[in-house]
């Protein structure tokens, strides 16, 4: 299992906001619209 | 399953978290649940309303007591992405997903501006992926396709301003509002969503995800109608083969003259009977770890 820290995704916004970065306790969201999705993978 | 009802819960999952928390059910905030009966559909945007405020106010911070130090600071959060299927795409990034401008990929990543599709006989066909494969892949020079791959030049994507531009364009488009549609605009985008609001929302790599669980089931489906052969399961049909001849591709393929009658080639990919029994009796035998079937 992977986590999305080590995507390319995440770390293009922490490039794109590194105020946001610098602070670890600021929350990373996904927003999802079916819970059955997540909970079957 | 009994579907008369449906709604529709939102969920915000905090990826702070390590990977084994991340994704248990006690871990998932609710922040909407959308009523039914139906599907919102467009109007599903009234409804995300509150959330977007909400993350709006928390990209700006929010004073939180740090439990450790026992001192406020200002908490910020900002979402990464959607997850969802593909019909929920439509709903909740506002492009389109049917007709010619349907390709997803492009709805979310790139924005192709000249689609990829085009009508046989009865359906739309989208075509000429090979572009996406790395170069010199032994499909692109693969002969069998080699009429679709013909100009797999670069295609033409949309930077991000021109995308906001595009946007910009369509940020009166209310939900129950019929719109002009004019020609030099290439319709992929239907409304303007309020995530595009969120001022960081523009500069995220990667802003939809698909859950791929439907699609993997469809295409496995038809993978194996087609290669046992299944009555009404197969995708190799009548229609299939005529299409081929009007791509002029796989030529061993299409029908073959014999006499008054056209003959319907036998496929490579078909089984015989004796490999059908070989195949069934290897899934019968096959083993998996737990949880993987």
């Amino acid at each position: 299992m992977t986590h999305p820290t080590n995507g390319k995704a995440w770390e293009d916004f922490d490039n794109c906001w590194p105020d946001f970065a610098k602070d670890v306790r600021n929350l990373r969201l996904g927003l999802a619209t079916d819970v059955s999705i997540l909970l079957a993978t | 399953m009994n579907s008369s009802y449906s709604m529709w819960p939102i969920f915000v999952i905090p990826y702070n978290l390590p990977p084994w928390l991340c994704m248990q059910e006690s871990n998932f905030m609710m922040s909407l649940l959308i009523p039914g009966p139906h599907s919102q559909g467009k109007a599903f945007d009234v409804f995300l309303q509150p959330l977007v405020e909400d993350l709006l106010e928390l990209w700006r911070g929010v004073d939180t007591l740090d439990a450790i130090t026992g001192k406020d600071f200002k908490l910020r959060a900002a979402v990464l992405w959607c997850i969802h299927d593909y019909p929920a795409l439509s709903t909740l990034s506002g492009c389109t997903t049917s007709g010619y401008f349907a390709c997803g990929y492009f709805a979310c990543l790139h924005c192709d501006k000249s689609p990829l599709s085009y009508a046989i006989r009865s359906k739309i066909c989208y075509i000429g992926h090979g572009c996406f494969l790395p170069k010199g892949h032994r499909l692109c020079k693969a002969s069998d396709f080699k009429s679709l791959h013909g100009n797999s030049a670069k295609l033409g994507t949309f930077t991000i301003e021109e995308l906001l531009e595009e946007l910009e364009n369509i940020r009166d488009v209310r939900v129950g509002q019929k719109r002009k549609r004019s020609r030099d605009r290439v319709p992929i985008w239907g409304r303007r969503v309020c995530l595009w609001d969120i001022p960081y929302w523009p500069s995220l790599k990667l802003r939809h995800n698909f859950d791929v669980m439907h699609i993997e089931k469809n295409v496995c489906e038809s993978l194996l109608g087609t290669i046992l052969d299944i009555k009404g399961k197969l995708k190799d049909t009548t229609n299939a083969r005529l299409d081929l001849a009007d791509l002029k591709i796989r030529n061993e393929l299409q029908f073959q003259h014999n006499g008054d009658d056209y003959d319907m080639p036998k496929a490579r990919y078909t089984l015989s009977k004796s490999k059908k029994t070989q195949f069934l009796n290897f899934l019968k035998d096959a083993k998996f770890l737990d949880g993987y079937a």
